[in-house]
């Protein structure tokens, strides 16, 4: 009778199709900003999610505080204030904290066994799969050298970084039965290497169909990992959706030019380029587009001769997350210094 | 890939491929494991649950219907005055001293149906029913053997005081073997 409800359970857990629904959530904790007239301020204020099966949200902010309460109200680690948070379908009572079964929580580094390796402990967690033990080996051993993880999977736990521990736990996540994983250490500073690593997790996590959010200040780990994302600045979301869209509506840098005389040419090429704006990042020109101005490569480069130069390098900018949120932050830091003068309309 | 003495080398994880490929070829089973969680797995243990499961009914039914029948032919044999028997074993309690130290009153023994009734050793213990018709349990002490070839048996209890049994027991009248005392009874 018991293994029934379980098995009834499990089925209804598997047609769920929304896996996390936050609605005008607002955090117990605040902020006591001493330099303004302003009382406390409520860390999180009106937020609103929606994660469904197969997605991958990469939580992105200035403050890792911040996202890190955010991912601990999702996990059902911290209670909140106001609003409705409903996880795979079952409300998340206020002041109740345990993290469900079906949720598979990292928020930290010290889940791991120090004394086994990195491949005993995944065999460690793989055990309840009642797989072929060598086959099972097999598997996981090729899948870390296949995420480029090889390097470290036969190494002691105890010798790994704080970062390769984590990941290590990621993969535990992806091969558990878990719904929801939430990986909440934005604190954490991930190399290319384990950026990779996590990206190629992330699709094993959402081929199965069940979901990952993950809290980080790495711009190239949304870009890598993640098929949405949502920004999070003075306690509000003020961008969420897709990666892909992000990048292709905010970033507006067209052009790089690499040279030393960067500063130069901006003073000579600000007239000759009209509709676009020019700003330097070290010895970098950046072009970015302000109002229908045309990308055309080969135009630019004929002006940039015309005015006398001849740069090092110019590349056309790939479009990158770090540079549509650089421009998002502009912009919300623009509304929040003219709440008077009919601010432009929000970047939602 | 990284070198350093934390890092794994090439060469632990050529090693660790040849362990995993010497192990495959002992265990000779088929590879069935793509993808972990792999979907031909799932089938295999699916598989291997229902199995499982059917052959624990199976064993619980036949269990239960042993019992039941156990239960019956016990009953049937005691209203016919006869002592059940399960598979050849029987139970007897011990109700008088004539076999202490050896079975104190109240022990309870395992005995079972002689295959050879006429081939029996001195030392053996045997139940039988005796001419009076009770059933006593004691010592055969000497196997004796006419003119005729006819077996029959002295038998005497084990405790100094008893003395040897006045009649001698013919094979006929024994019912069980002594094979151990039930502990603790």
């Amino acid at each position: 009778m018991k293994r029934s409800k379980k098995k009834q359970r499990q089925l209804k857990l598997s047609a769920v199709e929304t896996v996390l629904q936050m609605e005008g959530l607002s955090s117990k904790e605040y902020f006591h900003l001493e330099d303004t007239d302003q009382g406390p301020q409520r860390v999180l204020m009106d937020i609103n999610l929606t994660v469904k099966r197969s997605e991958s949200w990469g939580i992105y902010g200035r403050s890792a505080f911040d996202i890190k309460l955010l991912l601990e109200i999702i996990a059902n680690i911290k209670p909140y204030h106001g609003g409705r948070c409903v996880l795979v379908e079952l409300g998340m009572m206020r002041s109740k904290r345990v993290i469900l079964e079906h949720v598979f929580y990292i928020g930290g580094s010290t889940m791991l066994y120090n004394n086994m390796n990195v491949l005993e402990y995944l065999m460690f967690a793989t055990a309840k799969q009642k797989f072929d033990s060598v086959y099972r080996q097999e598997s996981i051993f090729e899948f870390l050298i296949n995420v480029g993880l090889g390097h470290i999977s036969l190494t002691p736990i105890r010798m790994l970084t704080k970062e390769e521990k984590a990941v290590i736990t990621l993969l535990a996540a992806a091969y558990s039965n878990s719904i929801i994983t939430v990986f909440n250490v934005p604190e954490y500073q991930f190399n290319e290497t384990l950026s990779l690593a996590i990206g190629k997790i992330s699709k094993l996590i959402t081929k199965k169909k069940n979901a990952l959010i993950l809290g980080t200040k790495n711009p190239f780990l949304i870009e890598n990992a993640c098929s949405h994302t949502a920004y999070i600045t003075d306690g509000e979301l003020i961008y969420k959706g897709l990666v892909k869209d992000l990048r292709l509506d905010y970033d507006m840098i067209l052009f790089i030019i690499k040279d030393k005389n960067a500063a130069d040419m901006l003073q000579s090429l600000a007239d000759r380029l009209p509709g676009h704006e020019l700003s330097i990042d070290g010895d970098r020109l950046l072009i970015s587009d302000r109002g229908g101005a045309k990308s055309d490569p080969l135009q630019l480069y004929e002006t940039i001769i015309e005015a006398g130069f001849a740069p090092q390098c110019i590349k056309v900018n790939p479009k990158t997350v770090q540079n549509a949120y650089e421009e998002i932050g502009r912009l919300h830091d623009l509304q929040k210094q003219l709440p008077q003068q009919g601010a432009p309309a929000g970047v939602h | 890939m990284a070198s350093g003495k934390r890092y794994t080398t090439s060469e632990q994880i050529e090693e660790m491929r040849r362990e995993i490929s010497r192990a495959k070829q002992k265990s000779g089973r088929r590879n069935t494991l793509n993808n972990l969680p792999g979907k031909d797995i799932k089938r295999d243990n699916k598989k291997n649950r229902r199995l499982t499961k059917v052959i624990g009914w199976v064993a619980f039914s036949i269990t239960v219907a042993v019992l039941l029948g156990t239960l019956a032919s016990v009953n049937v044999t005691k209203s016919k005055g006869e002592i059940p028997a399960i598979l050849g074993f029987q139970l007897f309690m011990v109700e008088s001293g004539s076999m202490e130290p050896t079975l104190p009153v109240g022990t309870v023994i395992l005995s079972r149906q002689p295959r050879d009734k006429h081939n029996l050793k001195a030392k053996d213990i045997v139940t039988f029913r005796s001419s009076a018709g009770s059933v006593v349990t004691h010592r055969i002490i000497e196997v004796l053997t006419d003119d005729k070839g006819s077996v029959s048996y002295r038998t005497k209890g084990d405790n100094p005081i008893s003395s040897p049994d006045l009649e001698l027991l013919s094979p006929e009248n024994i019912i069980a073997v002594f094979i151990m005392k039930i502990p603790l009874t």
